[in-house]
């Protein structure tokens, strides 16, 4: 490969890595339930995705969705050598991709954050005990046991406020991204 | 699409939810010891 073409391939991946890093953090993360097993697998991801560069074709779909589907079958392929098994469905694979493909349409947003803003309407929607529950667990990032003892409630009542404050932006989010409603 | 199916979906879109949640906090990193819900509101109301 002669040097220009060389230096054109790194100026693209660095674009590439920096426009949609955020954006497969939070889709590994999504479908593996752990941050900290996303960002070792984002780096590993990319590097896969440049080899392969070549391969992508825009007629066939969009980037971001080709780089979800690499992400997505080397998270599996992950797992299944490390003898752990990724418990999703269809369905529930179904519902993540509803959400990512939603917000790569939106269009004031080209930065991952910026897309990622438009939560902050949806938080003011949280009661104040989920909204204390979510920012202990994610911005503190304690775990359950010690969000229990410091607001003195079950860790059973944790996982329930979690779970409803996911249910809750959800809705709020179906909304925005003019997702429907699944019944 | 069945009961079992669309709740398997909303599911889905729960844990994109847990994904964007930890997205969201990360843009909060500057801002240190963040309020409670209720201190802010406090201090929004006092301002």
């Amino acid at each position: 490969m002669s040097e220009t073409r060389q230096a054109e391939r790194r100026q693209l991946s660095e674009a590439m890595v920096s426009r949609h890093a955020g954006m497969l953090q939070s889709y590994l993360t999504a479908l593996l339930g752990s941050p900290l097993l996303a960002e070792d697998l984002v780096q590993d991801v990319f590097v896969r995705v440049i080899q392969k560069l070549d391969t992508f074709d825009p007629e066939k779909g969009c980037f971001p969705v080709w780089l979800r589907t690499i992400a997505r079958n080397m998270a599996f392929n992950s797992m299944r050598a490390k003898k752990r098994e990724v418990l999703i469905d269809a369905q529930e694979l179904a519902g993540i991709e509803d959400v990512f493909n939603a917000m790569d349409e939106i269009d004031e947003a080209e930065v991952w954050d910026q897309k990622v803003a438009v939560l902050r309407d949806c938080m003011s929607s949280l009661s104040d005990p989920m909204s204390d529950t979510c920012r202990l667990f994610y911005f503190n990032k304690k775990k359950t046991a010690e969000i229990a003892e410091s607001l003195c409630v079950t860790q059973a009542l944790v996982l329930k406020r979690l779970e409803r404050a996911r249910g809750c932006l959800r809705t709020c989010m179906e909304d925005k991204l003019q997702l429907e409603h699944v019944s | 699409m069945s009961v079992k199916a669309s709740n398997s979906r909303e599911r889905g879109r729960e844990r994109a939810m847990h994904g964007l949640l930890y997205a969201y906090y990360k843009q909060q990193k500057p801002a240190l010891n963040m309020p409670s819900a209720r201190q802010h509101r406090q201090r929004t109301r006092a301002s």
